[in-house]
């Protein structure tokens, strides 16, 4: 009877253990499993870097955080992924852009995968409804292995702009992220 | 931007109705055949546009009533300063768009999430209003191929906003990073195939159908999914 209930628990802890998968894994896996950065791939990134281009000053923080990916509701997962919050001010220190208060879940740049060629950069995304879905992919890395100083590239992928848009007619419309730029970690 | 609209379902016979009134298939044929509307196509449709830093595009809309102008307008869609994007010049009057989407890194050469809710709340809602449903058109122009977004649904509420665009996004966006190749591009079959899960799968609206183009013909077949979500294409007669 002991072998019995010892055989039953070992069971239940193996089937309640969630599955675990390396963080370049892109198939799908089953539910709630978790794609988990084991390499710590992802810590060098987390932080707060400064920049600046255009008179503005740009602050993001990096933090790595284990997201519930429930974006398909029939396939929910775990992922270890990057989140960025960023703000931007001008040269009196003016506050242009602030969402660092925003919930982990919901920040305005979501990691999504590593890029290895021809080098190794992490790929973010960037979907901004308060600028009438504004909208760009992020690619940063490392420069030279260096552990302060850290590339940012924003590609603007925003596709068409409807008279519903508050900035319809603002020019030059806003543009709270800069397109290269070197950032330091602070 | 939420929006209601009722149509007949194109192929229900009415007494003394047309089946063909809408079909998808005679509406890109008959655009092709229109000098105006190919001109801007190839007006767009060049290595050089792109390799434009922004997008370029014409909106196509009603003729104004009482001025004597006939036939569809296509006015530029002009590129917002300082931006990538452009605009769908204001007015309830533009029933279609046709678009680049350019050759940067990562680019995504078919429709994104917010092509298509412009598609559906700006297109679809205008041609309701000012002709027929089944005018409404949305056309993406790229290195890779070209694309058409026809509407033939027939009672539909049309429920996109900000957050419908956001919930959108993030599950195109996440769907596109399994098949990204380690280079930052994409094959194009598996981009078809993502968009047309994307239509199935998430956004759930009746209707909405993807033509492929031939860039020098115009021939058109529309991309559908088995039950095996394989692409299958039908030619258009």
């Amino acid at each position: 009877m002991k072998k019995i209930f010892t055989l039953i628990a070992l069971q239940s802890v193996f089937f309640s253990c969630a599955q675990t998968y390396p963080l370049n894994t892109y198939s799908d896996v089953p539910n709630d499993a978790y794609i988990k950065d084991i390499n710590n791939e992802l810590v060098p990134y987390v932080g707060t870097w400064n920049g600046t281009w255009n008179n503005k000053t740009l602050s993001v923080q990096f933090k790595r955080i284990k997201k519930y990916q429930n974006y398909d509701n029939n396939n929910p997962y775990y992922q270890d992924v990057l989140i960025g919050k960023f703000k931007v001010s001008d040269s009196s220190e003016n506050i242009l852009f602030d969402n660092t208060n925003l919930p982990d879940n919901d920040t305005k740049i979501d990691g999504l995968r590593f890029i290895t060629q021809p080098n190794i950069r992490y790929k973010l995304y960037y979907f901004d409804n308060d600028i009438c879905g504004m909208s760009g992919d992020i690619y940063i890395n490392l420069i030279n292995g260096s552990s302060s100083q850290l590339n940012w590239k924003f590609v603007d992928t925003t596709d068409i702009i409807t008279s519903d848009c508050p900035y319809n007619n603002t020019n030059p419309f806003p543009q709270p992220l800069p397109a290269n730029i070197m950032l330091i970690k602070q | 931007m939420n929006t209601v609209f009722y149509r007949i379902k194109p192929g229900c016979l009415r007494s003394g109705g047309n089946i063909d009134i809408d079909d998808p298939c005679k509406k890109i044929k008959n655009r092709f055949s229109e000098t105006k509307f190919k001109e801007k196509v190839a007006a767009i449709d060049k290595a050089e546009v792109f390799n434009y830093d922004h997008e370029m595009g014409f909106a196509a809309g009603y003729p104004p009533a009482n001025t004597g102008v006939a036939g569809t307008q296509y006015p530029p869609m002009e590129n917002v300063l300082g931006s990538h994007s452009v605009r769908l010049p204001d007015g309830n009057q533009y029933f279609g768009f046709m678009h680049s989407h350019n050759n940067k890194e990562g680019a995504v050469k078919i429709f994104s999430p917010y092509d298509l809710a412009t598609f559906l709340t700006s297109c679809v809602t205008n041609a309701n209003s000012g002709g027929s449903i089944g005018d409404a058109y949305a056309m993406v122009i790229t290195s890779e191929g070209n694309y058409i977004l026809q509407y033939t649904g027939f009672l539909s509420v049309v429920p996109v906003g900000p957050n419908v665009i956001s919930s959108w996004n993030e599950w195109y966006l996440k769907q596109l990073a399994k098949i990204q190749n380690d280079d930052n591009s994409f094959d194009q079959d598996k981009l078809e195939k993502v968009f047309l899960r994307f239509l199935k799968e998430k956004v759930q609206i009746d209707g909405v159908q993807l033509y492929k183009v031939e860039k020098l013909t115009g021939k058109a077949k529309e991309l559908t999914l088995d039950s095996n979500n394989n692409v299958v294409p039908v030619e258009c007669k």
